[in-house]
């Protein structure tokens, strides 16, 4: 027997009449076995977060749960009360957030955190809590239990954190363990051991239910994939199925998506067929030369020694795990970090060692688009107002800002009814888009994109990143490109940087640093990568 | 859904706005209602309420309209109230917001004048003001900001601390904005709904101290206000209560209504903030 059955599960967010009512899953079925993985993929609104919650009884006061049946194993779930679901909670059904740093409270220790279930269900003597927490942390990797037991989540890196999440979830033996979006928050190393320590937990005979808006991620652990798309099935069947033989267009518009080398130079999203020729090398003409920067905050050498140059037309990738200091570099790039050390030219003008004022009537010359669009925007502002800001700095003038707001707009694929939207009016690949429009307002020498699409769903990064490489090409663009993510790198870069602890330690083109990688660090990061297993 | 509507949706805004609404508008109306001078005498003296037609809450020790006093007195007691909270507000918003973005010597020179006028109670302070100057309104409305912009401006400084390390802050210096105008035009905008909502708060406090020092005869003695009713009956509270009971209620009703309306302002600007 199954050890959940869910059968046409069905959630509804009640809105004050029927037809407001919010569908936010419809018809979905599946069963988890013993030592089995169902993975539930889909982007944001799709309903995954929701069946995830409802599956722990913590749909929320205004959602109508309904289904055929719900059962865990013998027991129908769909007539639970809040006590019941107590029970059943961290008992048999363990739950692992996404955020390790929010989830776990940051005034109790590890080892208080851990040890919640045991206590409350009351598994094992007050004595006894202590080494099985310990023996808990011990099994899910975390090095020295004795001394992480008594700190406190701020002081764990954010893999120990969601190790620590993933102990507590699997603390009172559940049969079925629920992760959503276990590794989102995480870089891929990481993010590669995490995948490991709960294909050991599916090795054990837990039932697994993988969460993730990542296919690559899902594709090595389950043995089952639904692709929900705004609450409905898309898609439905085993890894090898989904990947080889696809049957929704969603679901290979999705795959095809999904940015990696062999994708460079092609349109991910499909609505903008370009052609596959890469761009010519022309005379390497610099742009933004950086040599021997140093930065270093109090003991910690965040930027050390780094070097580099990029040309007109090119788009440099740099690449490396949070904590490399790669963001502290594009903030020196941007001038908003002075270096100890160090030189930045730009047109072989000096720009790092100006005095601000001086640099000031510069700065339209180095333009960013940030991971976080909304928040770069002053929230009282509206689109006119963002990019007719920018026009104002260079004295654009005003008689033709309008038409040159529109004009931007319409570069970025926008047009004038969003010219009075406020950015929380917008989603997320607009907001994206008038980031890059106002970052393009002032005719950039260099264009520093930091993160720009981690925050997207895979078809929304597909339109930006296509988007991007059109006004690369239209517009003979320069750009300093920093992401964690290999795949995009690949995609879009014309030579990558890899930067580790503050160095950059392997530099050259895409395809030969990323597919036959000589420092061990880099080398690491390929073969942590999710990989989609298509040939 | 608009700020306005989120406003309409809290009671206490409503009832607020109500009253203010209503003694803003017997202020405004004052000279139309009352013509003359609300100190002439009207009739005969320590007249009771409901009485006379003419005189409805009666009159003084000197024959005074008590009604129209009342009236008179609401525009005094809201010009104080509102011009003090005014001062204070944009004083207060100014420093802190310059402190905040400044940060180093500036922030600590600012927020030591900051204590210093926060370790003297505000009360005395406008009392010693007002005795050392002329009362009048100016001096009054002076002495009481005196005592109240110390508030704005804590607030002020603890938003923008946090509003200037945002990204849109690094997005507007990454353009090349002038710090001055990232400083007005970026931060201290969106670090004002807090500083409104506690306005409210600052005008009800104006109010009383305004009271109060007239009640000392610290006001202006050529305007009626609540403040020196009250003490004009104080004189006679046993045989006429009402002279005092009658603009004790009125100051209630206006320092309630202040508050309430606060209230909305505060549900409407903090939700706002939250869907931000």
């Amino acid at each position: 027997m199954a050890l959940l059955d869910v059968k046409n599960l069905s959630i509804r967010f009640a809105g004050r009449s029927a037809a407001e009512d919010v569908h936010a899953v419809r018809g979905l079925s599946f069963a988890v076995e013993a030592g089995q993985c169902v993975a539930i993929v889909g982007e944001s609104g799709s309903g995954k977060s929701a069946t995830a919650r409802a599956l722990v009884g913590l749909a929320g006061p205004n959602a109508l749960v309904e289904a055929d049946h719900l059962l865990l194993g013998a027991t129908n779930l769909l007539a639970f009360g809040p006590r019941d679901w107590r029970a059943v909670r961290g008992r048999q059904i363990g739950f692992v957030l996404q955020d390790a740093l929010v989830s776990l409270d940051p005034l109790r220790t590890i080892g208080a955190e851990v040890g919640e279930t045991l206590r409350e269900h009351r598994l094992v003597p007050r004595t006894g809590i202590k080494p099985r927490v310990l023996e808990l942390l011990a099994s899910v990797g975390i090095p020295d239990p004795a001394q992480r037991h008594d700190q406190y989540a701020h002081q764990l890196s954010g893999g120990l954190r969601q190790r620590a999440l993933i102990a507590s979830a699997i603390s009172g033996e559940p049969g079925i363990i629920i992760a959503d979006e276990p590794t989102t928050a995480l870089d891929v190393i990481v993010q590669a051991q995490i995948l490991r320590l709960l294909s050991e937990l599916k090795a054990d005979g837990r039932g697994l239910i993988l969460i993730s808006h990542d296919l690559a991620v899902v594709s090595r652990l389950a043995d089952h994939i639904i692709v929900l798309r705004h609450g409905e099935v898309v898609e439905d069947g085993t890894p090898e199925a989904v990947f080889q033989r696809p049957q929704a267009d969603y679901t290979k518009a999705l795959l095809a998506a999904i940015p990696s080398g062999r994708t460079r130079g092609q349109s991910l999203s499909g609505d903008a067929p370009r052609s596959a020729a890469a761009s010519a090398a022309k005379a390497a003409q610099p742009v933004l030369v950086a040599s021997g920067l140093n930065k270093q905050f109090g003991q910690r050498h965040v930027v050390n020694d780094v070097s580099f140059t990029i040309n007109k037309g090119e788009t440099v990738g740099l690449v490396g795990a949070s904590g490399s200091g790669k963001t502290t570099l594009a903030r020196i790039v941007l001038g908003l970090e002075r270096p100890q050390s160090g030189t930045i030219t730009l047109n072989g003008a000096p720009w790092s060692a100006l005095p601000e004022h001086r640099r000031r009537p510069l700065r339209p010359r180095v333009q960013l688009v940030a991971q976080d669009p909304l928040g770069s925007f002053d929230p009282r502002h509206r689109v006119i107002d963002i990019v007719g800001e920018a026009l104002e700095i260079i004295d654009f003038p005003a008689a033709g800002r309008r038409a040159e707001i529109l004009r931007l707009l319409a570069s970025v694929g926008l047009d004038a009814v969003h010219l009075l939207r406020r950015p929380r009016e917008l989603s997320g690949g607009q907001r994206q888009r008038v980031a890059i429009a106002r970052a393009l307002a002032t005719r950039p020498s260099v264009l520093i994109c930091d993160e720009p699409v981690s925050a997207l769903d895979v078809s929304t990064q597909a339109q930006v990143l296509d988007l991007l490489a059109g006004l690369k090409r239209d517009l003979e663009l320069t750009m300093l490109f920093v992401s964690h993510d290999l795949g995009v790198i690949q995609h879009v870069s014309d030579r990558v940087l890899v930067m580790n602890d503050g160095r950059i330690v392997e530099e050259g083109l895409p395809d030969i640093v990323l597919e036959q990688p000589r420092h061990p660090y880099t080398k690491a990061l390929v073969e942590a990568l999710p990989r989609l297993p298509v040939g | 859904m608009s700020a306005l509507a989120r406003f309409r949706r809290s009671p206490e805004g409503v009832i607020g706005l109500a009253l203010l609404t209503v003694l803003a508008l017997a202020a405004l109306l004052a000279p139309l209602l009352f013509p003359g001078d609300p100190l002439r005498i009207a009739g005969p003296p320590l007249l009771t309420p409901f009485t006379d037609p003419a005189l409805p809450l009666g009159t003084d020790r000197l024959g005074r309209n008590v009604l129209a006093g009342l009236v008179h007195g609401a525009r005094a007691s809201l010009i104080v109230g509102l011009a003090a909270a005014l001062v204070a507000v944009a004083i207060g918003s100014l420093v802190g917001t310059l402190a905040g973005f400044a940060g180093g010597l500036v922030d600590e020179a600012l927020m030591r004048v900051v204590d210093a006028f926060q370790i003297v109670p505000g009360f005395l302070l406008a009392l010693a003001f007002v005795s050392v100057l002329q009362p009048t309104l100016p001096v009054v409305v002076t002495a009481i900001a005196l005592g109240a912009w110390t508030g704005p401006a804590r607030l002020a400084r603890a938003e923008v601390l946090s509003i200037r390390e945002r990204d849109y802050v690094a997005a507007a210096r990454i353009i090349g904005m002038h710090p001055l105008e990232i400083a007005l035009r970026e931060i201290l905008p969106n670090a004002l709904p807090p500083v409104l909502a506690l306005s409210a708060v600052i005008v009800a406090g104006a109010i009383l101290t305004e009271a109060a020092l007239s009640f000392l005869g610290l006001g202006d003695p050529n305007i009626v206000t609540w403040g020196s009713m009250i003490a004009e009956g104080r004189a006679v509270l046993r045989s006429a209560p009402y002279l005092s009971i009658v603009p004790g209620i009125a100051l209630v009703l206006t320092v309630i209504g202040t508050y309430l309306l606060g209230e909305g302002l505060a549900a409407m600007l903090s939700r706002r903030e939250r869907q931000a």
